[in-house]
């Protein structure tokens, strides 16, 4: 899975009693991955379900957590839930970024790099949890600088004053010329045919405060002395916004601030955040104990339940667990299970071998495959594995033959210019093998065994081809018969023929079909000189390519 | 004197000053084996060595094409056809323009080149390219340096036009002209025959007991040979099969599935939200032809439908799910069997599968990044199975192809819960490095699948790492899939 990476400064651990050494070890007792870690600063890998420990208080949350500083307690995130304010929505933003949620935070400790690392946070968090902002995204206002209430609405046009600049812009102007306009321009959504950009934005009685997703304006600028905030996240996801004002709340909350709601007046409803609920699940201890393979008591699962955060109790045969508002991730009880198992420790969970005795059985497939290889290994081929990707040029136009649309397997908006199809046969890869063998000792023998691709009827065909080339001064159709022979012989192909043939890439009267009853299920002879050239090749060539499996039939 | 070199001076004996190519055939051995002689003949003082002055020639690719036709030929012939003159803009081929005016075939005037006499003259067949007909000589004696050397001489000014052209490529070198017997050498030779060593041993020898009486001359074994050229297996297919014979010893049933797959099964079934940043075109492979795969099972797609929109909420689109792409994991091959155990009556559990197969990701490829490489997957199905159990094969496997004092820690993957990643320290860069993610399916995953009732655990390992550490030394995995023949003859072997 695709992570984020963090990094914070030493010393900020130190300060609340967590020094280096504790540090690294703790981030690995909880299960965070350590990418670096040098004199001043520390880098970790955080996993995408676990946004709340990309945020400097999430993570000293959980230390304490799990040192037993602090026992996780229901009561932690209680606050007074009447509005202090409200946020008015209109219609216009229904149809293009229909959520917003708000909070306020005042008493905010912002010295040092506490502002650094909360928009660090923020930043991550709706680049990852967010998907680039789509999602999710996120602005902070000073909050004494905010007129009025705030309204969300969305306009074809507008001006702001955005962070860092000294006067108004339009909004088309910020999306031109800021870098964050041109990065996040996928953002922007257009209004019917026109197809007119419509940019959701907030603002207060004075001022536009944010045009939404890409910047907040310059008057209600955050610094390290600012001590009341105004947080809005955007969206388009009513889960992910609840989500979000959780976790920046108790994030608030555990650093010392005090948080006060923001309601959200939709019109005909309103919605107000942050809601802060634990949610209970009901574990049965007999299900830890079975999923992980681990004798522990109730007792036990408790305590590493707390370690992990959770507040928990014994009911009967169970454990209550009070998931706090700050974790996004717990879907069932397997979470917690897993949360248990980190403070139990992977490596101290005993290995325990899987009951009962079975027998290795190898595919068919592979063992085919592998006896054929064996065969022309013995005649003298080495084995040589190409790409499934290819291109016509390759495939087709170094070898005169003529692409089928209609057969032709290709994929979109590769980042590879040479990889824009699915190889249908194997001699054109094992031909750019010879190009690429030059000034090695003759003769040069090759062969491939692989899967090669195509549509019939609209239908995905895989198949596993053979092909075999040999490349020296005389090289030639004879040599290529004899190895034909013997391997009709060998594969027990009884009912197979050689019949003449043309093909292109060949020279005609010295290329042959391998037939099948009607069937051609192979080709070889003396590969033509435009194509050797056209390859860069300039020795003879006797190539072979025939069917071994003409269509694979998964078994599920 | 080692049985070569007396070969080499009983050949010249029959023929004194014969060239290179005469030895090899009057000495009955190998080009490279007469030099390997000559040399020690001539430390001894037997043979005088003459050498000349010869030339080679080698055509570019783009010399080798141009051997079918200049392009200023084309454009000449061309500017005929359209009745002696044409647009340049129309004209694209800078080349062709440019040599065409150097050889005096057209005059350009107001962004039209127009054909002149001379080139009228060339163009209806009148008269003969001279670059082409030195290109062509140069290609037909190119195996006979003697007379190239001629050639070059007597048409040096076309020569160097085309060196300039960057198609073809001189090199000068002394090559051996002819070689000689000296009286020093038929000293040696008569030494040798009166010396009553056997020489090579013949069937001649062998039945008439010739040896009885004659004995064998020594040979100096450290004289240099001719180089083998062993047919072997590919690198990756040896390795691949060590992986598979682990598992197959392990007791596991392999498996195998479609290359060629729906978003559904690569990413869907397996709880992959489908807003997932990983599902966006920079790393997979999406197909333009066929651009969906209908996904037949109604009853599955809805279970898996139902899956998500509980789990994540968001809408789940069936257009979505029915994309085809190259899979990104063979996670996806687990994904298959697991539905099909369901529709099993009767099966004896634990079942333990594995797959190695390729996978894909649409990425810049560099010497460190391929867009294919292998990947290894696994599962176990059962009744009572647990992580410790999940554990203990890891482990096991690691141990068996040599791995020892693997790490195990927490992880995060959307299809399994709890979820772990094993890692091995790497020495050299001092640091622990993934080896493999696993972790018990989530229920949602086997309830959707049909297995509600089973627990699975899973596992997926890259292979690439491993393959570093058994082809030791090798840096790129680019040579991998270039196969040039130099490499996979002289590779070492694996090393685990």
């Amino acid at each position: 899975m695709k992570m984020a990476t963090v990094t914070f400064e030493l010393k900020d651990f130190w300060s609340s009693g967590f020094d280096a050494k504790s540090t690294v070890s703790l981030f690995e007792k909880i299960g965070v991955e350590v990418e670096s870690v040098d004199d001043t600063s520390i880098m970790i890998n955080v996993n995408p379900n676990r946004p709340d420990l990309l945020d400097f208080n999430g993570i000293l949350r959980a230390f304490r957590n799990f040192v037993g500083k602090k026992v996780p307690s229901e009561l932690a995130y209680n606050i007074d839930k009447t509005p202090l304010t409200e946020v008015i929505v209109s219609k216009n933003v229904k149809q293009i970024r229909p959520f917003i949620g708000a909070l306020i935070a005042k008493n905010v400790d912002l010295t040092g790099n506490k502002l650094k690392y909360l928009i660090n946070f923020t930043e991550k968090f709706c680049d990852t949890f967010g998907r680039r902002r789509r999602k999710l995204a996120i602005g902070i206002h000073d909050l004494s600088k905010i007129d009025g209430s705030v309204i969300y609405d969305a306009d074809l046009e507008g001006k702001i004053t955005p962070l860092n600049k000294k006067s108004e812009m339009r909004f088309d102007q910020v999306m031109e010329s800021l870098q964050k306009g041109q990065e996040y321009a996928d953002t922007v959504k257009r209004k019917g045919k026109t197809g007119k950009p419509i940019y959701p934005y907030i603002k207060d009685s004075e001022k536009v405060l944010a045009l939404i997703p890409i910047t907040n304006c310059e008057e209600t600028r955050v610094t390290e002395s600012t001590t009341d905030i105004f947080i809005d996240m955007t969206g388009t996801s009513l889960n992910t916004i609840s989500q979000a004002a959780n976790l920046l709340a108790c994030s608030l909350i555990d650093s010392g601030a005090e948080v006060f709601p923001v309601r959200i007046d939709y019109g005909k409803r309103s919605v107000v955040y942050p809601e802060l609920e634990f949610s209970q699940m009901r574990v049965t201890a007999s299900v830890i104990e079975r999923t992980l393979g681990v004798i522990m008591g109730k007792s036990d699962m408790i305590a590493f339940g707390n370690k992990m955060g959770y507040p928990a109790a014994q009911y009967g045969n169970s454990v209550l667990f009070y998931t706090p508002p700050y974790r996004v991730d717990v879907l069932s009880d397997r979470d917690i299970v897993e949360d248990v198992a980190i403070a139990f420790g992977y490596d101290n969970i005993s290995p325990l071998p899987v009951a009962g005795t079975s027998l290795g059985l190898p595919e068919e497939v592979s063992e085919q495959q592998n006896e054929l290889s064996r065969f022309l290994i013995g005649l003298g081929y080495s084995e040589a594995m190409n790409t499934f990707l290819t291109n016509e040029e390759v495939e087709f136009a170094r070898m005169s033959r003529k692409a089928d649309e209609s057969t032709l397997i290709r994929v979109s908006e590769s980042k590879t210019s040479a990889y824009t199809t699915l190889r249908s046969s194997l001699i054109p890869g094992l031909m750019g093998n010879l190009a690429a063998s030059t000034g090695q000792k003759m003769p040069i023998r090759l062969f491939e065994i692989g899967h090669v691709f195509r549509l019939k009827d609209m239908r995905i065909v895989e198949g596993v081809h053979m092909a075999a080339v040999s490349e020296h001064a005389k090289a030639n159709f004879a040599e290529m018969r004899s190895v034909i022979d013997e391997l009709i012989g060998y594969a027990g192909l009884s009912g197979a023929a050689v019949k003449a043939h043309t093909d292109p890439a060949f020279i005609e009267g010295r290329c042959a079909a391998i037939m099948d009853g009607n069937d051609v299920i192979g080709v070889f002879g003396e590969i033509h000189p435009k194509t050797l050239l056209s390859f860069g090749i300039d020795e003879p060539v006797v190539a072979l390519e025939f069917a071994v499996i003409k269509e694979i039939k998964y078994k599920a | 004197m080692h049985e070569y070199e007396i070969r080499v001076l009983e050949a010249l004996k029959k023929k004194n000053g014969a060239t290179l190519g005469e030895l090899e055939i009057q000495a009955g051995i190998s080009k490279d084996s007469v030099l390997w002689a000559l040399e020690g003949l001539s430390s001894k003082g037997a043979v005088e060595v003459g050498r000349v002055k010869k030339a080679s020639a080698d055509l570019s690719e783009e010399g080798r094409r141009d051997l079918s036709g200049f392009p200023e030929e084309a454009l000449v012939k061309k500017l005929l056809v359209a009745g002696g003159s044409g647009k340049l803009s129309g004209l694209k081929d800078d080349i062709a323009l440019i040599w065409a005016k150097h050889n005096g075939w057209i005059a350009i005037d107001k962004g039209e080149a127009r054909l002149t006499d001379k080139g009228i003259e060339f163009a209806s067949g009148k008269s003969e390219y001279q670059a082409r007909k030195v290109l062509n000589g140069i290609a037909g004696f190119s195996s006979d340096p003697e007379r190239l050397l001629d050639f070059l001489k007597a048409h040096k000014d076309a020569v160097d036009s085309l060196v300039k052209r960057g198609l073809i490529d001189i090199k000068e070198r002394v090559m051996i002209s002819s070689v000689s017997i000296n009286s020093v050498g038929e000293g040696l030779l008569e030494s040798e025959s009166r010396d009553e060593g056997i020489g090579l041993l013949t069937k001649e020898i062998i039945v008439n007991k010739t040896w009885e009486k004659k004995g064998f001359k020594p040979y100096d074994i450290n004289a240099p040979v001719e180089k083998s050229t062993p047919a072997r297996m590919h690198p990756l297919h040896e390795f691949v099969d060590i992986i598979r014979g682990t598992w197959l010893e392990m007791g596991f049933v392999e498996i195998s599935g479609p290359i060629i797959e729906s978003a559904f099964w690569n990413f869907d079934t397996l709880f992959s939200p489908q807003d997932h940043p990983t599902r966006e075109m920079q790393d997979t492979f999406f197909l333009s032809n066929p651009k969906q795969i209908n996904i037949e099972d109604i009853e599955l797609l809805n279970k898996v439908r139902k899956m998500h929109l509980k789990g994540w909420g968001d809408a789940w689109k069936e257009e979505v799910a029915q994309q085809a792409l190259l899979r990104t994991q063979t996670t996806a091959v687990s994904s298959h069997y697991m539905h099909r155990l369901a529709q099993e009556m009767e099966q004896d559990y634990p079942v333990k599968l594995f797959s190695v197969g390729r996978v894909f990701r649409n990425e810049s490829i560099d010497y460190k990044h391929l867009a294919e490489f292998y990947q290894c997957d696994g599962i176990i199905v059962g009744n009572r199975l647990t992580l410790a159990n999940l554990t203990d094969t890891l482990r096991k496997f690691y141990a068996k192809i040599g791995i020892e004092g693997v790490k195990i820690v927490p992880s995060y993957f959307p299809f399994t819960e709890p979820s772990l990643e094993v890692q091995m320290y790497d020495e050299q860069r001092q640091k622990w490095l993934e080896l493999a993610g696993g972790g018990i399916i989530r229920k949602e995953i086997t309830k959707a699948l049909g297995l509600g009732n089973k627990t699975v655990l899973a596992w997926g390992m890259g292979l690439e790492r491993l393959l570093f550490r058994a082809l030791h030394g090798l840096d790129s995995l680019m040579p991998l899939y270039t196969n040039d023949i130099g490499w996979l003859r002289t590779r070492k072997r694996l090393i685990l």
